[in-house]
């Protein structure tokens, strides 16, 4: 559904453009050159396409991810979560405060830790589901994204066991320094929902041709 | 109700702030009040970049103009953005759109998570102190350890090292059917060094001697201080009973020129004796037997020149 090479083409262009945003409002929040960029982006059906989905999710062999999830409210239902491994996001979060990474630090990840990785899934999920909505001209309302850890598992556990059939799939990554932090975004929406997104994106293809 | 409500946001425990759409304060809790020591009456109705410069900063700005113009709520963690309200505390700051009578509005809740960032410094200083005090056990263990199984004066294996290794190097010539070495040297005249010296030139010379047996073994042989001026030394994985004699030349070659210790240069003589697992003895101890009377030989024969001797 939905995956023909154009639609994806279009929907990779968008997600590049809102990512490209956010890149620069991370980059001049923590005075360090950003990059994020989205190198693919699929559709898939949850229930029968589950093993695709597992295999985006590269980096499950790492163990712990670190998840932020914001919910849709009111026209649109489902939810987006921006997804990194665990340990990958440590070294993040010390080159966003340009500290330096002890020996002494642990796999554990304190409050203050939670909070940037809620201002940093607040920026990217932001601009791809705020700038999405934008030029497809749907308004989404959602909420601010909570931050949890999962073990790969307990995570495919949890979104598998969803109502929503449809999941948008787009992997990202991101470079910090000489860092390279690869991640994916799973946009969770309903059969109805994904419907009405493709619509519009149909239409955009069709504006091209015309 | 206008008043019971502004009477519930001054009684919260966060700093709430409401700017109309052109950035203007147009509402200051009692907690801002305190928080920043401005007081309501006197910053109503001016830009808030006026009030709090730090907020001129442009991707503040561009929050405000997202949150206005797309009803997205933003937030801001007191770890990356600091002194957003002051010097002393840390705030959280989430921004989100409210909407009244067709007009927006931008309300700003601080919240003060200063007692996180103190109770996460304190536990991070215990911690890297715990850290160090780890480390600094786990050295004094290694020390311990070396103390326990090295001599303190020259460094060398002490005997209880010697013993153990050698058990495992006998079982090792055993099963793979080699041949096991092992030289009992000790130092000619060296009671005469100590009394027309002193014992502190005497360690001096153990010292040398040590280092000199070291420099001539092969890389896994072990030189052993056995105790006072006897040395022993293990030779494993010998492939025939003369190629001790790479080691004893050495040994000879090092003692020929006279050695310079304390400003006094003295002359100094070694006698060893050799024995071998299968050929000569079955255990350690029959070994370290053999060798010393094969020393006791090679001192009678030469007692003040480097000489080793094997009783065939």
């Amino acid at each position: 559904m939905g995956n023909s090479d154009m639609t994806q083409d279009i929907l990779k262009e968008l997600f590049n453009i809102s990512v490209g945003r956010a890149a620069g409002i991370l980059s001049d929040i923590v005075g360090q050159k950003i990059h994020l960029n989205v190198p693919n982006v699929k559709i898939l059906k949850a229930s029968s396409e589950s093993y695709a989905i597992d295999e985006y999710i590269s980096m499950k062999k790492n163990g712990t991810l670190m998840v932020s999830t914001l919910s849709f409210k009111e026209n649109y239902t489902g939810k987006a979560s921006l997804i990194f491994s665990a340990e990958k996001m440590k070294t993040f979060i010390s080159l966003c405060l340009q500290e330096e990474q002890n020996d002494s630090d642990d796999m554990d990840f304190n409050d203050v830790d939670f909070d940037i990785i809620k201002e940093i899934g607040n920026i990217i999920l932001n601009c791809i589901i705020g700038e999405t909505g934008n030029l497809l001209n749907i308004s989404f309302k959602y909420t601010l994204p909570e931050v949890r850890l999962f073990n790969a598992m307990e995570f495919k556990y949890d979104y598998r066991n969803t109502d929503n059939v449809y999941v948008l799939i787009l992997y990202i990554t991101f470079v910090i320094g000489d860092t390279e932090i690869e991640g994916a975004i799973i946009v969770d929406l309903s059969l109805h929902s994904i419907n009405d997104l493709l619509t519009r994106i149909h239409k955009l293809e069709e504006s091209l041709y015309e | 109700m206008n008043k019971l409500l502004y009477q519930v946001l001054d009684n919260l425990n966060e700093g709430i702030v409401l700017l109309n759409e052109e950035l203007q304060i147009i509402y200051w809790n009692y907690y801002m009040e305190d928080i920043t020591n401005l007081k309501r009456y006197d910053i109503l109705n001016q830009p808030i970049v006026d009030i709090l410069p730090n907020f001129s900063m442009r991707y503040y700005l561009d929050a405000f103009y997202d949150v206005i113009e797309q009803g997205t709520i933003r937030f801001f963690s007191g770890a990356i953005h600091k002194q957003m309200l002051n010097n002393s505390d840390h705030f959280n700051l989430k921004m989100s759109r409210i909407e009244n009578e067709d007009k927006h509005f931008i309300q700003l809740e601080f919240m003060n998570v200063t007692s996180q960032f103190n109770q996460i410094k304190q536990l991070k200083s215990y911690v890297n102190k715990l850290w160090d005090t780890n480390r600094e056990l786990k050295e004094k263990e290694k020390i311990i350890q070396k103390l326990a199984y090295h001599d303190k004066l020259t460094g060398a294996a002490n005997r209880s090292l010697f013993y153990e290794v050698s058990s495992s190097l006998l079982l090792q010539a055993k099963r793979n059917k080699t041949l096991l070495g092992l030289i009992f040297c000790d130092v000619n005249k060296f009671k005469s060094i100590n009394d027309t010296y002193g014992h502190e030139f005497g360690d001096k010379v153990l010292i040398h001697i040590s280092q000199l047996l070291e420099k001539s073994a092969r890389e896994s042989d072990m030189v052993c201080r056995y105790g006072g001026d006897e040395f022993v030394i293990l030779l494993p994985d010998m492939k025939d009973v003369d190629n001790y004699k790479v080691v004893a030349s050495r040994i000879v070659k090092l003692t020929k020129k006279p050695v310079k210790i304390q400003n006094i240069t003295i002359s100094l003589s070694i006698s060893g004796g050799i024995s071998f697992y299968p050929i000569d003895a079955e255990t350690i101890d029959q070994l370290l037997v053999k060798a010393d009377a094969a020393m006791y030989t090679a001192k009678q024969q030469k007692g003040t020149e480097t000489y080793f001797y094997r009783m065939e």
